[in-house]
């Protein structure tokens, strides 16, 4: 291997533990610390790309395996369905959504506020870590549904998506200065009225919204949840 | 604050990837366990924005369980995987959900192990990376945090051996030019 060779081998792969590659480098004391450079750099570089990883990213890869695979799981058990249930349970649809056209949506927002209460209990770590959510990372989540904010909303702890029920969402735990309020915005999922989302460890109310439906979720603090929906609905823009 | 019971975990199993006699299910842990960091960390790198990784790493794992199946060997399990991720990333552009990222906007983490300079270095390479060209950052990612050598690189890519070699060896000059040009105190790697 000549000079030209090795600088260029070096500078490719420091880490280069090929016999000729090593012999190479023993071969001077220039060479040596050339290769020696090249390797602090490395060692930079290397502690650089080594960024923390969200410490429930395991959890949420298996409970999202697990949510697909029940999704699937529901879907097939449809498909052996007989035709004439099919067409019976078809007939019985229409005749419900006839009566709810007339009827006020109730039911629908108390399922959807359950919906909300039971993943709530299943992600509890958002309440846990403090991600320090720039606004960039809230308008990028939002522009996927046709959304941004006009103005800021407050400290943001944790952002993601999240399934409810059958829709996706995004999730947020603003910090206030009455403590950690939830933010659950479902631009998919609509509902006519509000209703209050009851449950032994904290309240909340999932309202309408211009697009589909937002649920805000706090300890037991009524004015928490009110200023939250208050500030989220004057600076969420909807542009689609 | 909230006082929410937190869920218990289940137990992991099958530690080993022996994948006779292991269900699918345990195998798909052992993946996720093995390589959700990882790839975690290659997604932030190749798209800058830790919503858009976890949202690629989740949707990379969800089409590793649909095609379980096809993974005939564990040491092919991290190409594999990568495979799929660069895939998603592709799709992302495909669907025009691509976003731009404020480099400036990131906030970068200190690392707590590290002395005030080391700090101040290791913040300046970061944005240093993410400022990189892709065609550069990417088989920069694969031999660092992929461990992939530079022949495996070629396959993944679909470059020849020469191509890659050409990109790590711009990727690191590039890096340090950057750097320099931050006005870095001179360390050893720069002289």
């Amino acid at each position: 291997m000549d000079d030209l060779e090795f600088r260029k081998r070096a500078s490719i792969d420091p880490n280069d533990q090929s016999a000729e590659f090593i012999e190479k480098t023993q071969q001077s004391k220039y060479n040596q610390r050339f290769v020696e450079q090249r390797l602090t750099f490395e060692r930079l570089l290397s502690t650089t790309l080594d960024i923390d990883v969200p410490e429930n990213l395991h959890d949420r890869i298996i409970l999202s395996q697990q949510l697909s695979e029940h999704k699937h799981h529901n879907r097939k058990m449809h498909k052996n369905t007989y035709w004439w249930l099919s067409a019976g349970l078809a007939a019985s649809l229409f005749i419900a959504l006839s009566i709810s056209l007339l009827l006020p949506d109730t039911m629908s927002a108390k399922e959807l506020a359950q919906q909300v209460a039971t993943h709530i209990h299943e992600d509890t770590h958002a309440l846990d870590v403090n991600m320090n959510v720039p606004k960039s990372n809230i308008d990028t989540m939002l522009a996927s549904y046709g959304g941004r904010l006009n103005g800021p909303i407050g400290h943001v702890s944790f952002l993601g998506r999240c399934i409810v029920g059958e829709h996706t969402g995004i999730h947020m735990v603003l910090d206030t200065e009455q403590g950690l309020v939830t933010v659950i915005i479902l631009p998919t999922q609509s509902i006519s009225q509000a209703s209050p989302l009851v449950d032994n460890q904290f309240n909340g109310v999932v309202y309408p919204s211009q697009k589909g439906s937002i649920a805000i979720i706090a300890d037991h603090s009524s004015r928490a949840i009110e200023e939250t929906h208050q500030r989220i609905e004057q600076n969420l823009n909807w542009i689609i | 604050m909230f006082s929410i019971k937190k869920l218990s975990h289940r137990k992991k199993t099958a530690d080993t990837p022996v994948y006779e006699g292991v269900s699918r299910k345990n195998r798909f842990e052992t993946l996720v366990k093995a390589y959700s960091s990882d790839l975690y960390r290659f997604a932030y790198w190749l798209c800058g924005d830790h919503s858009i990784a976890d949202d690629l790493v989740q949707e990379t794992f969800l089409r590793a369980w649909k095609a379980l199946d096809k993974l005939e060997e564990e040491k092919k399990a991290k190409s594999w995987l990568i495979t799929i991720l660069r895939r998603e990333n592709a799709r992302r552009f495909e669907r025009k959900r691509f976003d731009l990222v404020d480099i400036d906007d990131h906030l970068i983490e200190d690392q707590w192990n590290l002395t005030p300079e080391q700090s101040l270095e290791n913040q300046q390479l970061h944005h240093a990376m993410l400022s990189l060209e892709i065609d550069y950052r990417e088989p920069l990612i694969m031999q660092t945090i992929g461990g992939f050598k530079t022949s495996e690189i070629a396959t993944l890519l679909g470059l020849n051996l020469n191509t890659v070699n050409t990109r790590l060896f711009r990727a690191r000059d590039q890096l340090k030019c950057k750097l320099e040009k931050q006005a870095l105190p001179v360390s050893r790697a720069m002289r």
